[in-house]
């Protein structure tokens, strides 16, 4: 690749780090108060936020600096080992030194590190062996995103973790929300019947150490919050059946062939609708903005998506634009005047 | 109608770093009613606003037109570079840069024209960056071009500290993370056919270990720790 071409697409991506922090910054100078636990907040001033983008900057360098080294001595160690190792350093520091950037970071570290690795797991040695699901690559994550939200839950207890808490259960809400609007369309659904070609799980120890591992660290962070009062029973419940799904979705026959694709089809869709009505009720109980916000934007967007997906092929070119143009209108002012709702409601609770 | 001796009376006294409570207190034992001197209040902080917005529109447009000047400068250097001396052409950078950041320096300190030497210390950063770069081009100095955004971003640190200013900061961290998006593109690519520069990776670790260093700067500098 020219090095024209390669400056640009740095700049490109360092500008979109940059506009995401300007925007968090802008967060930051905005609110003058401390939060009430219901938002999320990143820094106290701007020598914290200063702070935190030198410790970033330093795991990213250390990150790379171990890579080039590395790479100078002949590659002694695998770079994922580096991801790895990094995201560790990027949780401590962010707990040592009250960094809250550095947490989301590391998690996506370690996410990506697991993931990498378990795309070489899923390919067995021996080239008469079929290939294990695919499947796991998808479910086994979603089943750490709820661990992760369970600590999210623990982490509140405390209030000196609470920002700590926001970017467990943001993470983890948003990675569950984005997987679910994947699958639920036609493209996901397909991608997913494939994922299911394959022999199960337990044909790798490591991934079946990794299954063993989520589900137990999830069943037992579950079972604490309950037995603390962490979490309402309602909302056990549910952690429960989201992880019964997430957890049983690997042992999916195969059914690539693609027979049960409307079945899927409709399972997903209205379980990501229920999801997000849920989000917005989660707010609403818990008190937390960011969920109303989180929920009442993305059934917004989940309308819009099925609409398209569902209407485009058999309305009128004219007469589908033209609803889309009064449902966007009537969607927005209704959705707007909810969230304002839930918003003014749960501050009148507080 | 609001007296003008109760915006007198509030002006100076918020000047002095009397609390709100104490003027209302003193105002209503003057026998002044509490609406007159709400609406007192509220005049003056229309009035505040206006010269924040006035400050703002100000720096933005010192902001502006740093950034065309130094952009007309680029332009005219750019479309003569190939005519001009190795020996001019530093001297052209080396100038322009000084003269930046003296007269930056100058309006800040000497004249409190904060937002405007602010501007001119921001031009001068940004034409010490345009300089490692066409210096590496003349003397085809061998390394991986991020290496010359750790070395803009090092230059920025030192005088950040030197001029104690927040926006030079800002503008560091942006420069290290193209540098950080920028390596590993280098590190991946040819992966098993050339090696990586050696000066690279020193490079590499001394941006490690000063941003560490920063990072703890600012750490202990971060007050009330006691609130997270």
């Amino acid at each position: 690749m020219d090095i024209e071409i390669l400056i640009i697409i740095a700049i490109i991506i360092a500008l979109g780090v940059i506009a995401g922090f300007g925007m968090l910054a802008w967060r930051i100078f905005r609110r003058k108060t401390i939060s009430d636990g219901s938002n999320i907040r990143i820094s106290f001033s701007s020598e914290d936020t200063l702070s935190q983008l030198f410790f970033l900057l330093f795991v990213f360098f250390l990150a790379i600096t171990a890579m080039s080294f590395n790479r100078n001595l002949g590659n002694v160690i695998e770079w994922f080992l580096v991801i790895f190792l990094s995201s560790f350093v990027s949780i401590f520091l962010s707990y040592r030194f009250k960094g809250v950037l550095l947490l989301p970071v590391g998690l996506i570290g370690l996410f990506s590190w697991w993931f990498l690795k378990a795309s070489e797991w899923i390919s067995l040695e021996s080239s008469i062996d079929m290939d294990i699901k695919d499947l796991s690559l998808f479910s086994l994550p979603l089943l750490f995103s709820l661990f992760l939200y369970v600590m999210g839950l623990i982490h509140e207890q405390n209030r000196k973790f609470e920002r700590y808490a926001t970017v467990y259960n943001v993470l983890s809400v948003v990675a569950i929300t984005v997987a679910l609007f994947f699958v639920s369309t036609e493209l996901g659904i397909e991608v997913l019947e494939e994922m299911t070609e394959g022999v199960d799980i337990f044909n790798s120890w490591q991934l079946s150490l990794s299954y063993i591992f989520g589900g137990l660290i999830f069943i037992v962070g579950a079972f604490y919050s309950l037995g603390k009062n962490l979490v309402r029973p309602i909302e056990g419940a549910v952690l429960f059946i989201y992880g019964a799904i997430f957890g049983l979705s690997v042992f999916l026959p195969d059914i690539s062939e693609g027979k049960q694709s409307l079945y899927l089809a409709a399972f997903f869709n209205i379980f990501l609708l229920i999801h997000l009505v849920a989000l917005l009720f989660a707010g609403y109980l818990k008190k937390k903005d960011w969920f109303i916000n989180l929920g009442s934007l993305s059934l917004f967007v989940f309308i819009i998506v099925k609409y398209f997906d569902w209407a485009f092929d058999f309305l009128d070119k004219s007469v589908f634009f033209i609803s889309a143009g009064i449902l966007l209108i009537v969607l927005g002012w209704f959705m707007e005047k909810g969230r304002r709702y839930m918003l003014s409601s749960s501050k009148i609770a507080v | 109608m609001i007296e003008q001796k109760i915006i007198d009376y509030i002006r100076e006294n918020l000047a002095t770093g009397k609390s709100k409570e104490d003027i209302y207190k003193d105002l209503l034992a003057q026998g002044q009613t509490i609406n007159s001197i709400g609406e007192g209040f509220s005049l003056l902080v229309t009035e505040h606003k206006k010269e924040d917005s006035k400050k703002k529109i100000t720096t933005i447009m010192a902001v502006i037109g740093a950034i065309l000047v130094g952009a007309g400068i680029f332009s005219f250097v750019a479309a003569n570079w190939q005519e001009i001396g190795k020996f001019y052409k530093i001297l052209i950078i080396l100038c322009s840069m000084l003269s930046s950041y003296y007269g930056g320096w100058i309006l800040k300190e000497k004249y409190h024209r904060v937002k405007t030497g602010e501007a001119l210390i921001l031009l001068g950063s940004i034409i010490y960056g345009a300089g490692i770069f066409l210096i590496g081009q003349m003397f085809n100095v061998r390394a991986n071009w991020p290496d010359a955004f750790i070395l803009w971003m090092f230059g920025l640190l030192a005088l950040s500290l030197a001029m104690n200013s927040f926006a030079i900061l800002y503008f560091a961290i942006s420069v290290g993370f193209v540098a950080v998006v920028g390596h590993p593109f280098d590190i991946f690519s040819n992966f098993m056919e050339d090696r990586f520069l050696l000066t690279s990776s020193f490079m590499l670790l001394t941006a490690t270990i000063i941003t560490f260093i920063f990072g703890i700067i600012f750490y202990k500098k971060t007050v009330p720790r006691d609130i997270y």
